[in-house]
């Protein structure tokens, strides 16, 4: 199983919270073999990004739950606004609803959010979504 | 018609930021129209002033996120020509290629995203997409050779890190140039399918004068440099900018307007293609002969421009890049000196002029910055009315207000580059 895990954000304070987990779990050398990659609020970029992967695994900074909850989604497109005010607007949900609608997405495709809004729950959140990413890898590998 | 309609947007969609507008109908006729754009000013002028020269490059890429390189190259020739420096032929070779990157992925964006849903009636690129998925993925394809060719000479494809004033900070080595070609002779075919796609599209055809503005040197379609000329037979140069274009306030926009002589005047890829279409390579002459007049009067055509000037753009930089050799001088020595420098290049929205008063030290003690959109602004209001009347002010609301959208995003505004500093004037007693 080819899997990859995107770290997605941008060098502002807890948006970088997915960048941060994608290092952390660089440092772990886990036994599968696991390509990383971190970008840059990629948009429709992220599309590209998933060819030729059986598993993808995405981590970014959320908002809308409490600082440092995780959230974990399987099905991210529910989140994607149908009537984009701007391409600025134009964020994960909407590429992996794009990938979907055009039959791109890979085999298996998992988020992990972590809530953005106090600095000092940053690090307790990526402990947090690294065990629960950790855990769910056993049972897919 | 008796009544009075009032339509109000008050979030345009599918647009660069955020803007509104605000349309009054009386007896008929149209009685109040405003763009209003009510994104916060950005204050990038103000905090520039103190910086030195070297940094503006990098703080200017943060204007915008679709057209960094436009920013950095109009302060970067701006800068050069405060401090008189000449570039050499390989800087200014590699700055169109990294300049084509931005209008590929800059037009394959507004094509496929924002506009082409208008014209097949869908809500968004997504719905669209579940119907023509290859166009859309197609499109996608053209966006990411853009960011490639970006990512190559701008070191990322998103506020690029590798230009700097005197050029870049390093050449590209020529096997990443090997494969690059690969991808824009790529990009030349799909280019060439996008361009017959768009062209057997049955556009809106409402006819008007355009007063149209852009960079002309009488030799080539240029990007990085020329005289500022208009279809009325007018050019001055970006010196001379001030004396003919005024930059003032309205109070219901955060952003400036802009005007010739009390004229709104267009800038952009329709206006690019009307000044500058004998200069295009033959191929690109023969597709739209016969299937677009030139120059064109239809607004609704500048889709059709974007598609050329993707072809262009691809055709450009392949051409360059296929005699491309590595050099160990991508800059000169840069010496500052107290002075004004003035730069206008073409961004992907259209003309994009910068001014710069810098002191012996380089650092910056005040400059002005025109974005395309400021000076499209006016003549959106105008083409509103036109368009809007052309349309007919008798249908129903809901069918006014999706027109007059789709007329505002056929200019592809770029509403967080337009918002830019508001002079105040504070009297107290």
């Amino acid at each position: 199983m080819k899997i990859k895990c995107y770290g997605i954000g941008s060098p502002q304070y807890e948006d970088q919270i997915g960048w941060k987990i994608v290092e952390r779990l660089k440092e772990l050398e886990l036994n599968q073999e696991i390509d990383y990659v971190i970008l840059d609020r990629p948009g429709m970029r992220l599309i590209d990004e998933f060819y030729g992967y059986d598993l993808c695994v995405l981590f970014d900074a959320v908002i809308g739950v409490d600082a440092g909850e995780i959230v974990e989604l399987e099905d991210l497109t529910i989140y994607a606004q149908q009537n984009l005010l701007s391409s600025h607007g134009f964020g994960v949900a909407e590429a992996v609803k794009l990938a979907e609608v055009l039959n791109r997405l890979p085999p298996k495709l998992l988020f992990y959010g972590v809530g953005a809004g106090n600095t000092r729950l940053i690090n307790q959140g990526i402990e947090s979504v690294i065990q629960l990413f950790l855990r769910r890898i056993d049972e897919l590998v | 018609m008796t009544k009075t309609i009032a339509i109000n947007v008050p979030a345009i969609t599918r647009v660069e930021g955020e803007g509104a507008l605000s349309l009054n109908i009386k007896q008929g006729k149209i009685e109040n129209l405003q763009l209003k754009i009510y994104e916060p000013p950005r204050y990038f002028e103000k905090f520039l002033q103190g910086r030195h020269y070297n940094e503006v490059i990098d703080i200017v890429a943060r204007i915008c996120g679709i057209c960094p390189v436009a920013y950095q190259m109009s302060a970067a020739t701006a800068i050069e020509d405060c401090f008189n420096i000449q570039v050499s032929d390989w800087v200014s070779q590699m700055r169109q290629v990294l300049y084509c990157g931005e209008w590929v992925e800059s037009h394959s964006l507004h094509i496929h995203l924002l506009a082409l849903p208008d014209y097949y009636g869908y809500g968004s690129a997504i719905e669209m997409a579940k119907d023509y998925p290859q166009e859309v993925t197609r499109g996608m394809r053209i966006q990411g050779i853009g960011n490639r060719l970006i990512s190559i000479f701008g070191k990322r494809s998103v506020h690029p890190v590798g230009a700097c004033v005197g050029g870049f900070y390093s050449s590209p080595q020529v096997e990443e140039i090997k494969t690059l070609l690969d991808d824009l002779s790529e990009g030349i075919e799909l280019a060439n399918e996008l361009c017959d796609f768009l062209l057997s599209i049955d556009l809106p055809k409402p006819k008007q004068n355009l007063f149209t503005v852009g960079l002309t040197d009488n030799k080539s379609y240029p990007i990085l440099a020329g005289l500022i000329g208009s279809n009325t037979g007018f050019s001055c140069t970006a010196q001379e900018f001030e004396q003919y274009f005024q930059e003032f306030q309205v109070p219901y926009s955060t952003a400036k307007q802009c005007l010739f002589e009390d004229k709104a005047y267009l800038v952009g890829p329709l206006a690019r293609l009307n000044l500058n279409y004998d200069f295009l390579p033959d191929n690109l002459k023969q597709k739209i002969a016969n299937k677009m007049n030139i120059p064109s009067d239809n607004m609704f055509e500048s889709i059709i421009a974007r598609a050329i000037e993707i072809s262009f753009a691809f055709q450009h930089a392949h051409q360059i890049l296929s005699e491309y050799e590595e050099t160990s001088f991508p800059n000169i020595e840069v010496k500052p000196r107290a002075g004004i420098g003035y730069g206008a290049t073409e961004a992907p929205r259209g003309l994009l002029w910068h001014r710069y008063e810098i002191d012996d030290d380089g650092k910056i003690i005040d400059c002005d910055i025109i974005p395309p959109t400021s000076q499209n602004q006016a003549h959106i209001e105008q083409d509103l009315r036109y368009s809007l009347e052309h349309f007919g002010l008798d249908k129903p609301q809901e069918e006014l207000r999706l027109h007059a959208e789709m007329v505002i995003r056929n200019y592809d505004p770029c509403i967080s580059c337009s918002t830019h500093f508001l002079n105040l004037s504070i009297n107290e007693d």
